[in-house]
């Protein structure tokens, strides 16, 4: 028995010495862990979740990268010029590129692209290449130079033509009656830094380098974004260094990181975290107890008690987020003042009403957010009732009036150009969750899309901001910033560029040290 | 026998049919569908709704269904229309998985608790019986999840024995022993998360057996307790347990939703929580519906077994 017993124990001991050793990732293969599997369907019109996304930009080339009007990161174009009427876009393409199949890239591709974008009703973007009955036109006018001619203007046509649009190749998918559910699309054709290799259901998506990438190989031959469904394990993983880099969602999860193993970093994700007033409750009519409760809110300590340090968050006063190159700060930001706070109470009409304040449930900032309002306002006066709800079930709310709630917490990732948020704050505006409808308001959003003048239109939004700040219908809390973590081993992270939703702009540019 | 299996197989088929419609009623039921979960504000409403239109939920619910319907009986599962994926390809990709994780563990689970609930049954009231009586209050009370993390912290990261994700080291698909590491974790915690509820059931079940006459004759001529115990009380406290067996059978469709979470074990139970989040209602009917067969499945190898082992039950039918 004794025998039998060590045989086990030192047959136990075989198996586990080997692999334990070789449990940690080689320093050629980079490991992103991601919260979800972005399934092997990855098609440029059809992606629009952030982790198909991420794949995409692995796979594939964007004409450029628009972060702003000077700062313009150009991929598959090379070039381009605006008409002196801002309505026709001139692209110059790259030449010498060519498809991970050995195929050149051409003019073709990119009107091939962009045209089933705007014939597809349910693309990704397709609304913003749409005016109506009439749409924008692509046209090639020779194999390296294309055109884009807009039926009206848009002041955010360059941010709409470079934002989530990658080249598809025209000699893979050309008469295929439908681009997503197609099954060339797990066999994806790029021109991005990484071509796949390998995807596995539900447990990884692996890459190789394109050696033919136009702006040279990537520094990392092996890419893999691992799918990691528990947040606690996979940062004892990425610990261990099983896994080189992951998103840390709870700003309380960065402290407990090994510093000798892990870095974090901390990158604005342009994301404005909001308590919003639902105009078609019966209760927020009035304008003095909005702007009582806004006053009895204490910004600093509300986002210091949401994400503890103040290197993961900047206090947002704007509908725009702080790194927006229209924001303005000249708006009344309801800085704390219990003095403010009560006279405005005291001129509110009969009885102050009980709020309701409808929130995401086990979401853990929003729960201490919801909290801390709580207490902050009850020390003014006003009580509040709180309603956690399923995510889904709270944005459906917010896109009917009703009477079930009062206030909301909410947060929005929007586009670089202010026309891109009319959508939020205009009387007709699809996502209008506040029920607002306000002439003065609605009269800047459209003047600022159709104004040509730089200097014009940046008066013209910062006046937007005021007003909407004047209406006391949303008390912009945070510009929170997002976490990455990664092992100390990765380099270029500068380099890579830590950017909105697909992480890293770069992924060719990481390195091992 | 084969009659009796025939008709139980054929009975099925309604219920299969009742099960479904109650199923996709409540998703209908819900007030918003998946195209809402996978909208974001800057999506203009005329695309959602072209959105609803290609994937036919603008249709009336008895249309969506009869849809589905039609596809099922056809042997087309559908795609994702959350990730677009073929739901067919992703469920033939994670079943085995899970088979793998979850069948080892729970026969690991029932021949231990198979033992324990013999001993402390056959010994009530005893040291023996109330360590066991501890063990599994405790373990009752103590969730899954803590466990998994507790294992994971000090053999997979203090201790670095064990690999904290997945199914594989990346690069070692194939190598046996590599995937043995990676299931040692979650099928140890799958293990005690089903062993409390078994032993008691098996425990209880010993202690009713013992009150029984034939136990008392037994005593009466003599026989030696182990005798009692492994050639008569054995057999009937085993019976009521092919019931619990038969009744498990549809985790192996189903996954451990929390277990695989923790350790990103590619199987069914996570694919189907996102699913449910998301109210892909592809995936969700899909994987509904095989757990359906499996409850009923279950069902009818437990009567089979009941019918096998003793007689007196195939006598009565």
């Amino acid at each position: 028995m004794k025998r039998l017993f060590s045989l086990i124990v030192v047959l136990a001991l075989a198996l586990v010495l080997p692999v334990s050793a070789m449990a940690s990732a080689d320093n050629d293969t980079f490991i992103y862990g991601i919260g979800g599997d972005p399934g092997n369907d990855i098609n440029t019109i059809s992606t629009s979740g952030r982790y198909d996304l991420t794949a995409e930009r692995i796979l594939y080339s964007p004409l450029f990268n628009y972060y702003g009007p000077d700062d313009i990161e150009y991929r598959l174009a090379e070039s381009f010029e605006v008409s002196e009427d801002g309505l026709t876009l001139t692209v110059h393409l790259r030449q010498g590129v060519v498809w991970s199949d050995g195929e050149p890239f051409t003019a073709d591709d990119v009107v091939f692209t962009y045209q089933k974008i705007i014939d597809t009703d349910y693309a990704n973007g397709h609304d913003s290449f749409v005016f109506g009955d009439e749409k924008v036109t692509v046209e090639k006018i020779d194999d390296y130079t294309v055109t884009f001619t807009t039926p009206v203007f848009s002041a955010a046509l360059l941010e709409n033509i470079g934002a989530e649009h990658y080249i598809m190749a025209k000699h893979i998918y050309e008469g295929d009656e439908t681009l997503d559910n197609n099954p060339k699309n797990a066999t994806p054709v790029g021109t991005g830094p990484y071509v796949l290799d390998e995807y596995v259901a539900g447990q990884y998506m692996k890459f190789t380098a394109n050696e033919n990438y136009f702006l040279g190989a990537p520094k990392i031959g092996t890419l893999i974004l691992q799918f990691v469904n528990d947040q606690t394990s996979a940062m004892l993983a990425l610990q261990k260094g099983e896994i080189n880099a992951l998103v840390i969602d709870n700003t309380g999860d960065a402290a407990d990181l090994d510093e000798n193993a892990v870095t974090v970093y901390a990158y604005p994700e342009d994301r404005v975290g909001y308590l919003l007033f639902n105009l078609s409750s019966s209760r927020t009519g009035d304008i003095n107890l909005r702007k009582a409760v806004f006053f009895a809110l204490n910004r600093t300590e509300l986002n210091m008690g949401t994400y503890l340090s103040e290197d993961y968050y900047v206090d947002a006063v704007s509908f725009l987020p702080y790194s927006n190159p229209y924001v303005t700060t000249d708006v009344e930001d309801y800085a704390y003042s219990a003095e403010k706070s009560a006279e405005y109470l005291a001129q509110v009409e009969g009885e102050i009403p009980t709020l309701r304040l409808a929130y995401t449930a086990n979401n853990v900032t929003q729960e201490t957010q919801a909290l801390i309002v709580q207490q902050q306002l009850k020390a003014a006066g006003i009580n509040l009732e709180l309603k956690a709800m399923d995510g889904t079930a709270l944005v459906n709310l917010w896109y009917e009036p009703n009477d079930e709630y009062d206030l909301s917490i909410g947060g929005y990732i929007m586009g670089i150009d202010p026309g891109s948020y009319a959508s939020l704050f205009v009387s007709d505006g699809s996502a209008n969750f506040y029920n607002l409808s306000d002439e003065e308001l609605d009269g800047y959003f459209a003047a600022g899309s159709v104004e040509t003048d730089e200097a014009a239109r940046l008066e013209i939004y910062q006046n937007a901001q005021r007003r909407l700040a004047d209406l006391a219908v949303q008390y912009p809390m945070v510009t929170n910033l997002r976490l990455l973590a990664m092992t100390n081993d990765v380099g270029g992270s500068d380099e890579a560029r830590l950017i909105p939703i697909y992480t890293f702009s770069n992924f060719d540019q990481l390195y091992f040290k | 026998m084969a009659r009796y299996i025939v008709k139980r197989i054929l009975q099925a088929i309604p219920l299969l049919l009742v099960i479904s419609i109650i199923c996709f009623g409540l998703i209908q039921m819900a007030p918003f569908d998946v195209i809402d979960t996978i909208a974001t504000p800057d999506m203009a409403p005329e695309v959602r709704e072209a959105l609803k239109v290609k994937y036919g939920l603008d249709q009336p619910a008895h249309i969506q269904y009869l849809n589905w319907l039609r596809r099922m009986v056809t042997g087309n599962l559908g795609y994702s229309i959350v990730t677009h994926q073929s739901v067919a390809f992703d469920l033939a990709a994670r079943l085995p998985n899970t088979v793998l994780l979850i069948l080892p563990s729970y026969l690991l689970a029932l021949a231990i608790s198979i033992v324990l609930g013999l001993v402390a049954g056959s010994r009530r009231g005893g040291r023996a019986d109330r360590i066991i009586d501890t063990l599994y209050s405790v373990g009752m009370a103590t969730p899954t999840f803590w466990i998994a993390m507790m294992l994971l912290y000090v053999f997979g990261y203090k201790l670095s024995i064990f690999p904290i994700l997945g199914m594989h080291t990346l690069g070692q698909d194939n190598s046996l022993p590599d995937l043995l590491m990676h299931l040692v974790l979650p099928t140890v915690v799958l293990t005690l998360g089903d062993l409390p509820g078994t032993v008691r059931f098996v425990r209880s079940s010993t202690i009713s057996q013992y009150t029984e006459d034939y136990v008392m004759v037994q005593k009466a001529f003599g026989s030696s307790r182990a005798a009692i115990l492994f050639r008569h009380v054995i057999k009937n406290v085993l019976l009521p347990v092919i019931t619990l067996v038969g009744m498990s059978l549809p985790r192996l469709v189903t996954g451990a939703f929390i277990t695989e979470s923790i350790f990103s074990w590619p199987g069914v139970g996570t694919y189907f929580i996102t699913a449910i989040r998301s109210f892909d209602y592809p995936v969700i009917m899909s994987v509904m519906f095989f757990s359906s067969v499996m409850v009923i499945l279950g069902n009818l190898l437990a009567d089979i077994c009941y019918c096998l082992v003793d007689p007196r039950i195939q006598t009565m039918r």
